[in-house]
């Protein structure tokens, strides 16, 4: 086996990164806060970090566990894991909400990021209904 | 009666449960109730967004995270700039 053969059976399938509406406002609203509160260095820094999770997502994104939310958000959309990463930067933690989508119908596999939000919100402890 | 809370806390509840006149257990189930409301509000708002986050991308309301890069990396430039400019 060549060296070339080696590489292209290591090769990871790669995902195209999408941003919803909700996720673009919500990671610019994001930006601005950590500006605000921290200054443009660390605002360059955390953008880094992030595009860093997106080029992650882009090749591991299965390594991410599915999120609390997951067994509601399959009510709506069954057969469609919900996944949450987490971004860490100094001491605020996002969480990043996205479902996975492999290649069909001439589109390309791609990660569907739908939310970033602040994980100092509570964790979910019940459904209504139960 | 033994409540499932950490003791300074308890110690808190029960401060607090005489302060306002009332039985720690009860005070406990009304703090408990109003977290567990608080919670699933914020779940059906997290629910609502997904729906909605899900409605938009059918509708072709999207951007890559490329694009995204890029508009981070020029508000980055802007702020600098702007910075700069200041006297």
């Amino acid at each position: 086996m060549t060296s070339e053969e080696v590489d292209a059976e290591n090769h990871l399938p790669t995902y195209a990164v999408r941003l919803t509406t909700a996720a673009r406002k919500q990671t610019s609203a994001a930006f601005f806060w950590v500006n605000d509160n921290t200054g443009i260095d660390a605002t360059d820094e955390w953008q880094s970090g992030i595009n860093a999770v997106w080029a992650s997502l882009a090749t591991l994104p299965y390594r991410c566990p599915v999120a609390d939310e997951n067994r509601f958000y399959q009510k709506n959309h069954p057969g469609v894991s919900l996944r949450v990463f987490l971004y860490r930067y100094k001491r605020s933690t996002w969480q990043i909400l996205f479902t996975i989508h492999e290649a069909e119908d001439g589109d390309q596999a791609y990660v569907k990021l739908h939310q970033l939000r602040s994980a100092a919100q509570k964790p979910l402890t019940k459904w209504p209904d139960e | 009666m033994a409540l499932a809370v950490m003791p300074e806390t308890e110690t808190r509840l029960r401060t607090y449960a005489e302060q306002l006149n009332l039985d720690p257990e009860q005070l406990a189930n009304a703090l408990l109730i109003r977290d567990l409301e608080e919670a699933e509000a914020e779940l059906q708002d997290t629910l609502a967004g997904l729906d909605q986050s899900v409605a938009d991308y059918n509708a072709g309301r999207w951007i890559t995270a490329e694009e995204m890069s890029r508009e981070l990396k020029a508000h980055v430039a802007e702020i600098r700039a702007a910075q700069k400019a200041k006297p």
